[in-house]
């Protein structure tokens, strides 16, 4: 669970992320982003356990030289899961750019236009066809 | 008669030699005065001169450093293509010390702009990552993706340099 001292400050990155004022970036490990304060960084990750059979959301805090200094891992059974894994989600769409494929995407596709590079192709008649 | 044009011009003399004290006295302080604003015009001058050799220095050690970052960040990215995993945990070692070294340098305007933070944990992560690969050579590891972060701390130094490069030609904020 979220310990006492993080609450409040995840609540606040909870609410920011949703703003979309908070520039998540990915880093090497999968499904790990990571937000740089001004003297720290924080990273979330999430996983599945397979000693404990859940999900697993992890917190890692890192000073200014980049080493660990602390973390902390919400489990899918805890109180906290559903903001931590909601956080997570935003994070990871926030890091990938995914809100922003989905609004072009749609854009696109509520254009009269055809959609795709070159022309679309059409179904030929069955006179049309070349007869071998 | 004679008695009183002495007197007359022995007064004049002596009020010509009043004022001419007077004339002196203000001239004489003006000019301490004025020795005194050059001095320390001299002082202000070569103050200013030492602090721009001292940040002259300091912007030449940062360029060396950091341009030797950016050569480890290309020998990580070939040992990682070529699967030498725990050469490069050394050299991740390596240049995050050194980008610990360079963010201390890191205190004037300009340079604050500059990241190094994210990098560092970045860095931290990857030492992590290599490690479990070391420790477990089975441990899946993503050489595209780790080359794209190494890729992203190298602009954010290049982009350093460039800033230095250009403040230095602008004879902008030293």
């Amino acid at each position: 669970m979220i310990p006492d001292i993080y609450s409040e400050m995840v609540s606040k990155l909870y609410l920011k992320t949703k703003e979309g004022k908070v520039n998540w970036k990915s880093t090497v490990r999968d499904n790990a982003f990571i937000i740089s304060f001004k003297d720290f960084s924080l990273s979330i990750d999430s996983y599945y356990d397979q000693n404990e059979e859940e999900s697993n959301t992890r917190f890692e805090i890192y000073n200014s030289e980049g080493d660990k200094i602390d973390f902390f891992v919400v489990r899918s059974s805890e109180d906290d899961w559903n903001m931590a894994s909601e956080l997570h989600g935003m994070a990871r769409r926030k890091a990938l750019r995914i809100d922003e494929a989905i609004l072009s995407m749609s854009k696109e596709l509520d254009s009269s236009g055809a959609i795709g590079n070159g022309k679309v192709p059409s179904h030929k008649k069955n006179d049309e066809e070349v007869p071998f | 008669m004679d008695v009183e044009v002495c007197k007359g011009l022995s007064r004049f003399w002596m009020d010509m030699l009043t004022i001419a004290g007077v004339v002196f006295t203000v001239g004489g302080f003006s000019f301490t005065i004025w020795q005194i604003i050059k001095t320390r015009r001299a002082s202000v001058a070569a103050r200013e001169a030492a602090i721009d050799a001292r940040n002259q220095i300091k912007k030449n050690v940062i360029l060396s450093d950091v341009s030797s970052c950016i050569k480890i960040i290309e020998e990580i990215q070939t040992q990682i293509r070529n699967g030498r995993f725990e050469a490069a945990l050394i050299r991740v070692s390596d240049l995050k010390s050194n980008l610990t070294q360079l963010s201390s340098l890191q205190n004037s305007q300009e340079d604050s702009e500059v990241n190094l933070q994210e990098s560092l944990a970045q860095l931290s992560i990857l030492r992590e990552y290599l490690e479990n690969k070391v420790n477990k050579p089975n441990y899946p590891i993503r050489i595209v993706k780790v080359n794209l972060v190494l890729s992203g701390i190298m602009d954010i130094l290049n982009g350093w340099i460039g800033r230095i490069k250009y403040l230095t030609e602008k004879g902008g904020p030293k």
